[in-house]
Protein backbone atom coordinates (compact mmCIF):
# COMPACT_ATOMS: atom_id res chain seq x y z
CA UNK A 1 0.00 0.00 0.00
CA UNK A 2 1.32 3.42 -0.94
CA UNK A 3 0.44 5.87 1.79
CA UNK A 4 0.88 9.64 1.49
CA UNK A 5 0.79 11.81 4.61
CA UNK A 6 0.22 15.56 4.21
CA UNK A 7 2.19 17.58 6.73
CA UNK A 8 2.04 21.30 7.40
CA UNK A 9 4.68 23.41 9.04
CA UNK A 10 2.38 25.77 10.92
CA UNK A 11 2.68 28.83 13.14
CA UNK A 12 3.55 27.76 16.66
CA UNK A 13 0.35 29.13 18.16
CA UNK A 14 1.36 27.96 21.63
CA UNK A 15 4.17 30.50 21.66
CA UNK A 16 2.56 33.32 19.72
CA UNK A 17 3.15 36.81 21.16
CA UNK A 18 0.40 39.39 21.01
CA UNK A 19 1.08 43.13 20.85
CA UNK A 20 -0.84 44.41 23.90
CA UNK A 21 -1.71 47.77 22.33
CA UNK A 22 -2.79 46.74 18.84
CA UNK A 23 -3.92 43.20 19.89
CA UNK A 24 -2.24 41.92 16.74
CA UNK A 25 -0.53 38.54 16.99
CA UNK A 26 3.15 38.89 16.04
CA UNK A 27 3.15 36.54 13.06
CA UNK A 28 6.20 37.92 11.29
CA UNK A 29 9.23 35.89 12.30
CA UNK A 30 7.12 33.83 14.74
CA UNK A 31 8.27 30.31 15.55
CA UNK A 32 6.98 27.46 13.41
CA UNK A 33 6.26 23.84 14.24
CA UNK A 34 4.88 20.73 12.58
CA UNK A 35 1.12 20.85 13.14
CA UNK A 36 0.24 18.45 15.99
CA UNK A 37 -2.48 16.44 14.24
CA UNK A 38 -0.18 15.78 11.27
CA UNK A 39 2.13 13.81 13.55
CA UNK A 40 -0.86 11.64 14.49
CA UNK A 41 -1.39 11.09 10.74
CA UNK A 42 2.25 10.00 10.27
CA UNK A 43 2.02 7.72 13.29
CA UNK A 44 -1.18 6.12 11.93
CA UNK A 45 0.49 5.54 8.54
CA UNK A 46 3.41 3.82 10.29
CA UNK A 47 1.03 1.63 12.30
CA UNK A 48 -0.89 0.61 9.17
CA UNK A 49 2.37 -0.25 7.42
CA UNK A 50 3.60 -2.25 10.42
CA UNK A 51 0.36 -4.21 10.52
CA UNK A 52 0.35 -4.96 6.79
CA UNK A 53 4.12 -5.67 6.88
CA UNK A 54 4.38 -4.00 3.48
CA UNK A 55 4.00 -0.62 1.81
CA UNK A 56 5.68 2.76 1.58
CA UNK A 57 4.99 6.05 3.33
CA UNK A 58 5.70 9.31 1.53
CA UNK A 59 5.35 12.58 3.38
CA UNK A 60 4.25 15.60 1.36
CA UNK A 61 5.22 18.58 3.48
CA UNK A 62 4.70 22.31 2.99
CA UNK A 63 5.90 25.34 4.92
CA UNK A 64 8.14 28.42 4.98
CA UNK A 65 11.21 26.55 6.33
CA UNK A 66 10.03 22.97 6.01
CA UNK A 67 13.43 21.72 4.80
CA UNK A 68 14.75 22.23 8.32
CA UNK A 69 11.79 20.49 9.93
CA UNK A 70 11.41 17.40 7.74
CA UNK A 71 13.93 15.21 9.60
CA UNK A 72 11.69 15.21 12.65
CA UNK A 73 8.82 13.86 10.53
CA UNK A 74 10.92 11.25 8.72
CA UNK A 75 12.25 10.00 12.07
CA UNK A 76 8.69 9.02 13.00
CA UNK A 77 8.90 6.27 10.38
CA UNK A 78 8.09 7.68 6.92
CA UNK A 79 10.19 6.39 4.02
CA UNK A 80 10.70 9.51 1.94
CA UNK A 81 9.44 13.05 1.50
CA UNK A 82 8.40 15.61 -1.07
CA UNK A 83 8.80 19.19 0.11
CA UNK A 84 7.40 22.47 -1.08
CA UNK A 85 9.11 25.29 0.77
CA UNK A 86 7.91 28.86 0.31
CA UNK A 87 7.28 31.95 2.45
CA UNK A 88 3.81 32.10 0.84
CA UNK A 89 2.73 29.24 3.14
CA UNK A 90 2.67 31.67 6.09
CA UNK A 91 -0.67 32.98 4.86
CA UNK A 92 -2.08 30.68 2.20
CA UNK A 93 -5.81 30.00 1.87
CA UNK A 94 -7.16 26.43 1.84
CA UNK A 95 -8.09 26.67 -1.83
CA UNK A 96 -4.47 27.30 -2.85
CA UNK A 97 -2.89 24.97 -0.29
CA UNK A 98 -5.08 22.08 -1.47
CA UNK A 99 -4.04 22.82 -5.06
CA UNK A 100 -0.34 22.67 -4.11
CA UNK A 101 -0.90 19.31 -2.40
CA UNK A 102 -2.90 17.95 -5.32
CA UNK A 103 -0.16 18.84 -7.79
CA UNK A 104 2.62 17.51 -5.55
CA UNK A 105 0.74 14.23 -4.99
CA UNK A 106 0.12 13.84 -8.71
CA UNK A 107 3.92 13.76 -9.27
CA UNK A 108 4.01 10.53 -7.21
CA UNK A 109 1.99 8.36 -9.57
CA UNK A 110 -0.34 5.80 -7.99
CA UNK A 111 -1.26 6.31 -4.33
CA UNK A 112 -3.69 4.27 -2.22
CA UNK A 113 -4.31 6.26 0.92
CA UNK A 114 -3.80 9.91 1.82
CA UNK A 115 -3.73 10.63 5.54
CA UNK A 116 -4.03 14.18 6.93
CA UNK A 117 -4.45 15.77 10.34
CA UNK A 118 -8.12 16.78 10.69
CA UNK A 119 -7.14 20.41 11.11
CA UNK A 120 -4.00 22.53 11.54
CA UNK A 121 -3.05 24.25 14.78
CA UNK A 122 -2.82 27.68 13.13
CA UNK A 123 -5.66 28.05 10.62
CA UNK A 124 -7.81 25.51 12.49
CA UNK A 125 -10.05 25.37 9.43
CA UNK A 126 -9.93 21.69 8.46
CA UNK A 127 -10.71 22.64 4.86
CA UNK A 128 -7.65 21.39 3.01
CA UNK A 129 -8.36 17.63 3.26
CA UNK A 130 -11.94 17.85 1.88
CA UNK A 131 -10.75 20.17 -0.89
CA UNK A 132 -7.88 17.80 -1.71
CA UNK A 133 -10.25 14.83 -1.88
CA UNK A 134 -12.52 16.73 -4.24
CA UNK A 135 -9.62 17.84 -6.45
CA UNK A 136 -8.34 14.27 -6.73
CA UNK A 137 -11.83 12.79 -7.08
CA UNK A 138 -11.20 10.54 -4.05
CA UNK A 139 -13.75 9.64 -1.38
CA UNK A 140 -13.27 11.30 2.01
CA UNK A 141 -13.62 10.17 5.62
CA UNK A 142 -12.78 12.79 8.27
CA UNK A 143 -12.30 12.70 12.05
CA UNK A 144 -11.12 9.06 12.15
CA UNK A 145 -10.72 7.57 15.63
CA UNK A 146 -9.73 4.20 14.19
CA UNK A 147 -8.52 3.15 10.75
CA UNK A 148 -8.36 -0.51 9.68
CA UNK A 149 -6.92 -1.38 6.28
CA UNK A 150 -8.70 -4.17 4.41
CA UNK A 151 -8.42 -5.42 0.84
CA UNK A 152 -8.93 -2.39 -1.42
CA UNK A 153 -10.52 -0.31 1.33
CA UNK A 154 -10.18 1.18 4.80
CA UNK A 155 -12.75 1.01 7.56
CA UNK A 156 -12.98 4.27 9.50
CA UNK A 157 -14.66 4.70 12.89
CA UNK A 158 -15.61 8.22 13.89
CA UNK A 159 -17.93 10.30 16.08
CA UNK A 160 -20.16 12.97 14.55
CA UNK A 161 -23.02 14.95 16.14
CA UNK A 162 -25.49 12.27 15.09
CA UNK A 163 -23.54 9.51 16.83
CA UNK A 164 -20.92 6.87 16.08
CA UNK A 165 -20.28 5.90 12.46
CA UNK A 166 -18.32 3.13 10.84
CA UNK A 167 -17.51 3.94 7.23
CA UNK A 168 -16.24 1.64 4.52
CA UNK A 169 -14.08 3.73 2.21
CA UNK A 170 -12.82 2.33 -1.11
CA UNK A 171 -9.22 3.19 -2.01
CA UNK A 172 -7.74 5.49 -3.13
CA UNK A 173 -9.14 7.77 -0.44
CA UNK A 174 -8.43 10.76 1.81
CA UNK A 175 -8.75 10.09 5.56
CA UNK A 176 -8.23 12.67 8.31
CA UNK A 177 -7.32 11.81 11.89
CA UNK A 178 -7.64 13.58 15.22
CA UNK A 179 -5.39 13.56 18.26
CA UNK A 180 -7.32 10.70 19.87
CA UNK A 181 -6.33 8.11 17.31
CA UNK A 182 -2.85 7.43 18.66
CA UNK A 183 0.12 8.72 20.61
CA UNK A 184 2.93 9.57 18.14
CA UNK A 185 6.11 7.73 19.10
CA UNK A 186 9.24 9.46 20.28
CA UNK A 187 11.90 8.46 17.76
CA UNK A 188 15.05 6.77 19.09
CA UNK A 189 18.46 8.22 18.29
CA UNK A 190 18.97 5.54 15.62
CA UNK A 191 15.80 6.62 13.80
CA UNK A 192 16.80 10.26 13.97
CA UNK A 193 20.19 9.43 12.46
CA UNK A 194 18.61 7.32 9.72
CA UNK A 195 16.09 10.06 8.94
CA UNK A 196 18.90 12.24 7.62
CA UNK A 197 19.65 9.65 4.93
CA UNK A 198 16.08 9.20 3.65
CA UNK A 199 15.32 10.55 0.15
CA UNK A 200 13.89 14.08 0.10
CA UNK A 201 12.72 15.74 -3.09
CA UNK A 202 12.17 19.49 -3.15
CA UNK A 203 9.62 21.04 -5.50
CA UNK A 204 8.87 24.72 -5.97
CA UNK A 205 5.52 26.42 -6.46
CA UNK A 206 6.73 27.46 -9.91
CA UNK A 207 7.57 23.86 -10.82
CA UNK A 208 4.10 22.82 -9.72
CA UNK A 209 2.59 25.64 -11.77
CA UNK A 210 0.83 27.30 -8.83
CA UNK A 211 0.49 31.08 -9.01
CA UNK A 212 -0.50 31.95 -5.43
CA UNK A 213 -1.76 35.47 -6.15
CA UNK A 214 -3.95 34.18 -8.96
CA UNK A 215 -5.38 31.20 -7.07
CA UNK A 216 -6.13 32.88 -3.72
CA UNK A 217 -9.86 33.11 -3.05
CA UNK A 218 -9.95 34.13 0.63
CA UNK A 219 -7.99 37.23 1.58
CA UNK A 220 -7.12 38.34 5.10
CA UNK A 221 -8.42 41.74 6.18
CA UNK A 222 -7.07 41.62 9.73
CA UNK A 223 -6.29 39.26 12.61
CA UNK A 224 -6.83 40.31 16.22
CA UNK A 225 -6.41 38.48 19.52
CA UNK A 226 -9.25 38.81 22.03
CA UNK A 227 -8.72 40.87 25.15
CA UNK A 228 -8.38 38.75 28.26
CA UNK A 229 -8.93 41.03 31.20
CA UNK A 230 -9.30 38.89 34.27
CA UNK A 231 -8.89 39.50 37.96
CA UNK A 232 -6.40 36.66 38.43
CA UNK A 233 -6.84 36.43 42.20
CA UNK A 234 -5.17 33.12 43.03
CA UNK A 235 -5.26 31.70 46.58
CA UNK A 236 -2.43 29.48 47.78
CA UNK A 237 -2.11 27.50 50.97
CA UNK A 238 -4.01 24.81 52.87
CA UNK A 239 -7.47 24.02 51.42
CA UNK A 240 -9.00 24.85 54.84
CA UNK A 241 -7.79 28.44 54.31
CA UNK A 242 -8.15 28.89 50.57
CA UNK A 243 -11.67 27.46 50.13
CA UNK A 244 -13.38 29.97 52.52
CA UNK A 245 -11.59 32.82 50.72
CA UNK A 246 -12.87 31.61 47.37
CA UNK A 247 -16.40 31.13 48.74
CA UNK A 248 -16.35 34.74 50.04
CA UNK A 249 -15.21 36.02 46.65
CA UNK A 250 -17.87 34.02 44.78
CA UNK A 251 -20.56 35.30 47.14
CA UNK A 252 -19.50 38.87 46.40
CA UNK A 253 -19.74 38.07 42.69
CA UNK A 254 -23.34 37.07 43.34
CA UNK A 255 -22.88 33.46 42.33
CA UNK A 256 -24.95 32.19 45.26
CA UNK B 1 -31.80 30.78 7.81
CA UNK B 2 -32.17 33.98 9.82
CA UNK B 3 -28.72 35.27 8.85
CA UNK B 4 -29.34 34.41 5.20
CA UNK B 5 -32.67 36.28 5.30
CA UNK B 6 -30.99 39.34 6.79
CA UNK B 7 -28.11 39.31 4.28
CA UNK B 8 -30.38 38.73 1.28
CA UNK B 9 -32.30 41.90 2.18
CA UNK B 10 -34.99 42.06 -0.53
CA UNK B 11 -33.30 39.28 -2.49
CA UNK B 12 -34.21 35.64 -2.60
CA UNK B 13 -33.35 32.99 -0.02
CA UNK B 14 -33.47 29.40 -1.22
CA UNK B 15 -33.42 26.70 1.44
CA UNK B 16 -32.11 23.29 0.53
CA UNK B 17 -33.72 20.62 2.70
CA UNK B 18 -31.80 17.40 2.18
CA UNK B 19 -31.62 15.59 5.49
CA UNK B 20 -34.43 14.76 7.95
CA UNK B 21 -35.46 18.44 7.75
CA UNK B 22 -37.03 17.64 4.34
CA UNK B 23 -40.07 16.23 6.16
CA UNK B 24 -40.83 19.64 7.61
CA UNK B 25 -39.76 21.71 4.61
CA UNK B 26 -42.77 24.03 4.83
CA UNK B 27 -41.58 25.23 8.23
CA UNK B 28 -38.55 26.95 6.64
CA UNK B 29 -40.81 29.54 4.99
CA UNK B 30 -41.50 30.79 8.54
CA UNK B 31 -37.84 31.83 8.69
CA UNK B 32 -37.68 33.67 5.42
CA UNK B 33 -37.20 30.99 2.74
CA UNK B 34 -38.76 32.21 -0.52
CA UNK B 35 -38.30 28.73 -1.95
CA UNK B 36 -37.58 25.46 -0.24
CA UNK B 37 -36.04 22.78 -2.41
CA UNK B 38 -36.74 19.31 -1.12
CA UNK B 39 -35.26 16.11 -2.38
CA UNK B 40 -38.04 13.77 -3.39
CA UNK B 41 -37.67 10.61 -1.35
CA UNK B 42 -34.94 12.09 0.85
CA UNK B 43 -31.39 10.87 1.00
CA UNK B 44 -30.70 7.31 1.98
CA UNK B 45 -26.98 7.41 2.58
CA UNK B 46 -25.81 10.56 4.29
CA UNK B 47 -22.24 10.89 3.07
CA UNK B 48 -20.36 14.07 2.29
CA UNK B 49 -19.84 12.97 -1.30
CA UNK B 50 -23.57 12.70 -1.96
CA UNK B 51 -24.38 16.01 -0.26
CA UNK B 52 -21.63 17.63 -2.32
CA UNK B 53 -23.00 16.32 -5.63
CA UNK B 54 -26.57 17.44 -4.87
CA UNK B 55 -25.53 20.90 -3.64
CA UNK B 56 -23.29 21.38 -6.67
CA UNK B 57 -26.13 20.61 -9.04
CA UNK B 58 -28.45 23.04 -7.25
CA UNK B 59 -25.72 25.72 -7.15
CA UNK B 60 -25.19 25.41 -10.89
CA UNK B 61 -28.89 25.96 -11.53
CA UNK B 62 -29.52 28.66 -8.93
CA UNK B 63 -26.25 30.65 -9.23
CA UNK B 64 -26.32 32.02 -5.65
CA UNK B 65 -24.06 34.77 -4.30
CA UNK B 66 -23.63 33.02 -0.97
CA UNK B 67 -23.97 29.43 0.25
CA UNK B 68 -24.32 28.91 4.02
CA UNK B 69 -24.32 25.65 5.95
CA UNK B 70 -24.63 24.88 9.66
CA UNK B 71 -21.34 24.16 11.43
CA UNK B 72 -21.77 20.40 11.84
CA UNK B 73 -18.99 17.91 11.19
CA UNK B 74 -20.77 16.69 8.06
CA UNK B 75 -21.16 20.24 6.73
CA UNK B 76 -17.47 20.93 7.38
CA UNK B 77 -16.68 18.07 5.02
CA UNK B 78 -19.18 19.26 2.42
CA UNK B 79 -18.66 23.05 2.27
CA UNK B 80 -14.96 22.98 1.24
CA UNK B 81 -15.69 20.31 -1.38
CA UNK B 82 -18.50 22.40 -2.86
CA UNK B 83 -16.30 25.52 -2.85
CA UNK B 84 -13.33 23.95 -4.59
CA UNK B 85 -15.54 22.50 -7.32
CA UNK B 86 -17.19 25.92 -7.85
CA UNK B 87 -13.72 27.51 -8.02
CA UNK B 88 -14.44 29.76 -5.07
CA UNK B 89 -13.43 30.46 -1.46
CA UNK B 90 -14.77 28.95 1.73
CA UNK B 91 -14.63 30.08 5.37
CA UNK B 92 -15.22 27.75 8.34
CA UNK B 93 -17.21 28.55 11.49
CA UNK B 94 -18.17 32.10 10.56
CA UNK B 95 -19.27 34.12 13.60
CA UNK B 96 -19.89 37.35 11.66
CA UNK B 97 -20.97 37.70 8.04
CA UNK B 98 -21.35 41.00 6.25
CA UNK B 99 -22.20 41.70 2.63
CA UNK B 100 -19.90 44.46 1.38
CA UNK B 101 -20.92 45.36 -2.15
CA UNK B 102 -18.77 43.17 -4.38
CA UNK B 103 -17.52 40.86 -1.65
CA UNK B 104 -18.53 39.14 1.56
CA UNK B 105 -16.62 39.59 4.81
CA UNK B 106 -16.39 36.95 7.53
CA UNK B 107 -14.98 36.66 11.06
CA UNK B 108 -13.83 33.30 12.36
CA UNK B 109 -11.43 31.95 14.97
CA UNK B 110 -7.87 31.07 13.98
CA UNK B 111 -4.62 30.11 15.77
CA UNK B 112 -6.40 27.35 17.72
CA UNK B 113 -8.85 29.94 19.02
CA UNK B 114 -6.18 32.49 19.97
CA UNK B 115 -7.32 35.12 17.48
CA UNK B 116 -10.19 36.24 15.30
CA UNK B 117 -9.47 36.61 11.59
CA UNK B 118 -11.48 38.92 9.38
CA UNK B 119 -11.37 37.64 5.82
CA UNK B 120 -13.08 38.38 2.56
CA UNK B 121 -14.19 36.27 -0.35
CA UNK B 122 -14.41 38.10 -3.67
CA UNK B 123 -15.22 35.06 -5.80
CA UNK B 124 -18.81 33.88 -6.23
CA UNK B 125 -20.55 32.16 -4.62
CA UNK B 126 -18.90 32.75 -1.25
CA UNK B 127 -19.21 29.54 0.80
CA UNK B 128 -19.20 29.30 4.61
CA UNK B 129 -20.17 27.10 7.49
CA UNK B 130 -21.46 29.04 10.48
CA UNK B 131 -20.37 28.73 14.11
CA UNK B 132 -23.03 27.10 16.29
CA UNK B 133 -25.32 29.72 17.84
CA UNK B 134 -23.45 32.61 16.28
CA UNK B 135 -26.63 34.14 14.90
CA UNK B 136 -29.99 34.72 16.47
CA UNK B 137 -32.96 32.76 15.14
CA UNK B 138 -35.64 35.24 14.10
CA UNK B 139 -39.05 34.20 12.75
CA UNK B 140 -39.70 35.89 9.42
CA UNK B 141 -42.76 34.39 7.73
CA UNK B 142 -42.92 34.74 3.96
CA UNK B 143 -45.19 33.26 1.33
CA UNK B 144 -42.60 30.75 0.25
CA UNK B 145 -43.20 27.62 -1.75
CA UNK B 146 -41.86 24.12 -1.47
CA UNK B 147 -40.49 22.59 -4.67
CA UNK B 148 -39.48 19.02 -5.31
CA UNK B 149 -35.90 18.69 -6.44
CA UNK B 150 -35.24 16.34 -9.33
CA UNK B 151 -31.57 15.51 -9.34
CA UNK B 152 -29.82 12.28 -10.12
CA UNK B 153 -28.37 11.07 -6.81
CA UNK B 154 -25.26 9.03 -7.61
CA UNK B 155 -24.33 5.81 -5.78
CA UNK B 156 -22.18 6.77 -2.80
CA UNK B 157 -18.54 5.67 -2.85
CA UNK B 158 -18.38 5.60 0.94
CA UNK B 159 -20.61 3.01 2.59
CA UNK B 160 -21.99 3.61 6.07
CA UNK B 161 -21.48 0.18 7.65
CA UNK B 162 -22.80 1.04 11.07
CA UNK B 163 -24.41 4.14 12.53
CA UNK B 164 -25.25 4.25 16.17
CA UNK B 165 -27.39 7.26 17.04
CA UNK B 166 -26.09 9.30 19.94
CA UNK B 167 -28.23 9.61 23.03
CA UNK B 168 -27.99 13.30 23.86
CA UNK B 169 -28.36 15.06 27.20
CA UNK B 170 -31.76 16.74 27.60
CA UNK B 171 -30.16 20.05 28.45
CA UNK B 172 -27.52 21.65 26.27
CA UNK B 173 -24.29 22.86 27.80
CA UNK B 174 -24.57 26.16 25.90
CA UNK B 175 -27.73 26.96 27.89
CA UNK B 176 -26.19 26.37 31.32
CA UNK B 177 -25.80 29.40 33.59
CA UNK B 178 -23.03 27.69 35.54
CA UNK B 179 -20.60 25.07 34.25
CA UNK B 180 -18.29 23.00 36.47
CA UNK B 181 -15.67 21.19 34.41
CA UNK B 182 -13.21 18.41 35.10
CA UNK B 183 -10.05 17.50 33.23
CA UNK B 184 -7.05 15.27 33.43
CA UNK B 185 -6.48 16.20 37.05
CA UNK B 186 -9.09 13.51 37.76
CA UNK B 187 -7.38 10.15 37.83
CA UNK B 188 -10.28 7.85 37.07
CA UNK B 189 -13.80 7.91 35.66
CA UNK B 190 -15.46 7.33 39.05
CA UNK B 191 -13.70 10.41 40.48
CA UNK B 192 -15.90 12.63 38.34
CA UNK B 193 -18.43 12.27 41.11
CA UNK B 194 -16.40 14.88 43.02
CA UNK B 195 -16.88 17.44 40.26
CA UNK B 196 -20.49 16.41 39.62
CA UNK B 197 -21.33 17.06 43.28
CA UNK B 198 -19.97 20.61 43.04
CA UNK B 199 -21.94 21.11 39.81
CA UNK B 200 -25.08 19.92 41.58
CA UNK B 201 -24.45 22.19 44.59
CA UNK B 202 -24.06 25.20 42.29
CA UNK B 203 -26.98 24.15 40.09
CA UNK B 204 -24.60 23.83 37.18
CA UNK B 205 -23.90 21.57 34.21
CA UNK B 206 -20.91 19.23 33.97
CA UNK B 207 -18.21 20.13 31.46
CA UNK B 208 -15.07 18.23 30.46
CA UNK B 209 -11.86 18.87 28.53
CA UNK B 210 -10.88 17.15 25.29
CA UNK B 211 -9.02 14.15 26.76
CA UNK B 212 -12.01 13.18 28.91
CA UNK B 213 -14.55 13.25 26.06
CA UNK B 214 -12.43 12.34 23.05
CA UNK B 215 -9.52 10.18 24.24
CA UNK B 216 -10.83 8.49 27.37
CA UNK B 217 -14.55 8.77 26.49
CA UNK B 218 -15.42 8.96 30.21
CA UNK B 219 -18.18 11.47 29.38
CA UNK B 220 -20.13 12.10 26.17
CA UNK B 221 -19.22 14.86 23.75
CA UNK B 222 -22.27 16.78 25.00
CA UNK B 223 -20.02 17.81 27.90
CA UNK B 224 -16.92 18.66 25.86
CA UNK B 225 -15.90 22.32 26.18
CA UNK B 226 -13.37 23.57 23.65
CA UNK B 227 -12.73 24.66 20.12
CA UNK B 228 -13.65 21.25 18.69
CA UNK B 229 -16.29 20.64 21.37
CA UNK B 230 -18.83 23.19 22.58
CA UNK B 231 -18.18 26.90 22.85
CA UNK B 232 -19.81 28.21 26.03
CA UNK B 233 -20.28 31.53 27.79
CA UNK B 234 -21.92 30.86 31.16
CA UNK B 235 -22.19 33.32 34.05
CA UNK B 236 -19.55 31.22 35.81
CA UNK B 237 -17.13 28.57 34.63
CA UNK B 238 -15.34 26.48 37.26
CA UNK B 239 -12.37 24.48 35.90
CA UNK B 240 -11.19 21.63 38.14
CA UNK B 241 -7.96 19.91 37.20
CA UNK B 242 -7.86 21.52 33.76
CA UNK B 243 -4.47 22.93 32.77
CA UNK B 244 -5.90 25.25 30.12
CA UNK B 245 -4.76 24.18 26.64
CA UNK B 246 -5.46 27.03 24.22
CA UNK B 247 -8.14 25.01 22.42
CA UNK B 248 -9.95 24.60 25.75
CA UNK B 249 -9.60 28.30 26.60
CA UNK B 250 -11.09 29.16 23.21
CA UNK B 251 -14.21 27.26 24.20
CA UNK B 252 -14.81 29.08 27.50
CA UNK B 253 -12.99 32.40 27.31
CA UNK B 254 -16.22 34.39 26.97
CA UNK B 255 -17.52 33.16 30.35
CA UNK B 256 -18.47 36.02 32.64
CA UNK B 257 -16.51 34.62 35.60
CA UNK B 258 -13.76 32.01 35.46
CA UNK B 259 -12.66 29.99 38.50
CA UNK B 260 -9.72 27.58 38.39
CA UNK B 261 -8.63 24.82 40.75
CA UNK B 262 -5.34 23.18 39.86
CA UNK B 263 -2.32 21.55 41.52
CA UNK B 264 0.16 23.22 39.22
CA UNK B 265 0.73 26.89 39.98
CA UNK B 266 2.19 27.35 36.48
CA UNK B 267 -0.90 25.99 34.68
CA UNK B 268 -2.05 28.41 31.92
CA UNK B 269 -5.58 28.35 33.33
CA UNK B 270 -4.43 30.66 36.15
CA UNK B 271 -3.53 33.34 33.59
CA UNK B 272 -7.13 33.55 32.38
CA UNK B 273 -9.06 33.08 35.63
CA UNK B 274 -10.76 35.59 37.91
CA UNK B 275 -10.32 33.45 41.01
CA UNK B 276 -8.19 30.40 41.54
CA UNK B 277 -6.97 27.96 44.12
CA UNK B 278 -3.61 26.24 43.83
CA UNK B 279 -4.22 22.89 45.44
CA UNK B 280 -5.27 19.27 45.21
CA UNK B 281 -8.74 19.15 43.68
CA UNK B 282 -9.46 15.93 45.60
CA UNK B 283 -9.32 18.01 48.78
CA UNK B 284 -10.38 21.45 47.53
CA UNK B 285 -13.49 20.51 45.54
CA UNK B 286 -15.30 18.51 48.29
CA UNK B 287 -14.62 21.34 50.76
CA UNK B 288 -15.90 23.86 48.25
CA UNK B 289 -19.01 21.72 47.64
CA UNK B 290 -19.75 21.63 51.38
CA UNK B 291 -19.20 25.37 51.75
CA UNK B 292 -21.47 26.15 48.79
CA UNK B 293 -24.19 23.82 50.10
CA UNK B 294 -24.01 25.48 53.54
CA UNK B 295 -24.03 28.99 52.11
CA UNK B 296 -27.05 28.18 49.97
CA UNK B 297 -29.11 26.64 52.77
CA UNK B 298 -28.54 29.61 55.07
Amino acid sequence: MRIVVCVKQALDVYNLKVDPTTREPQVKGAALKISDFDKNAVEEAVRIKEKLKTGTITVVATGPTVKDAIKEVLALGADDAVLVQDEAFRAMDSFTASLVLEKAIRTLGHVDLILCGETSIDAYAGQVPPMLAERLGFPLASYARKVVAEEGKVVVSRTVEEGEEELEVPLPAVVTVGQEINQPRLPALMQILQAGKKPVKALTLAELGVDVAKETKVRAVKVLSPLMERKKVVFKGMPEETVPKLVEALKKEGLF
Amino acid sequence: MSKARELASSGEVVALALGPVAKDAEHLTQFGANRVLRLAGGLEAVTSGIFTRVILEVAQNERPDLILMGGTKHAKEVAPRVAVKLNTGCVPNAQRIEAKGDHVEFDHLVYSGNAVATEMITSKPAVATIAPRAFEVKPHPVHGKVEELHVQVPTPKVKVRKAQAAVHEKKRIEDARIIVSGGRGLKKKEDFEIVEKLAAALGGFLGVSRPIAADLKWKSEDHWVGLSGHKVKPAAYVACGISGQIQHLAGMRDSKLIVAINMNEEAPIFKVCDYGIVGDLYKVVPLLTDAVTKAKTK
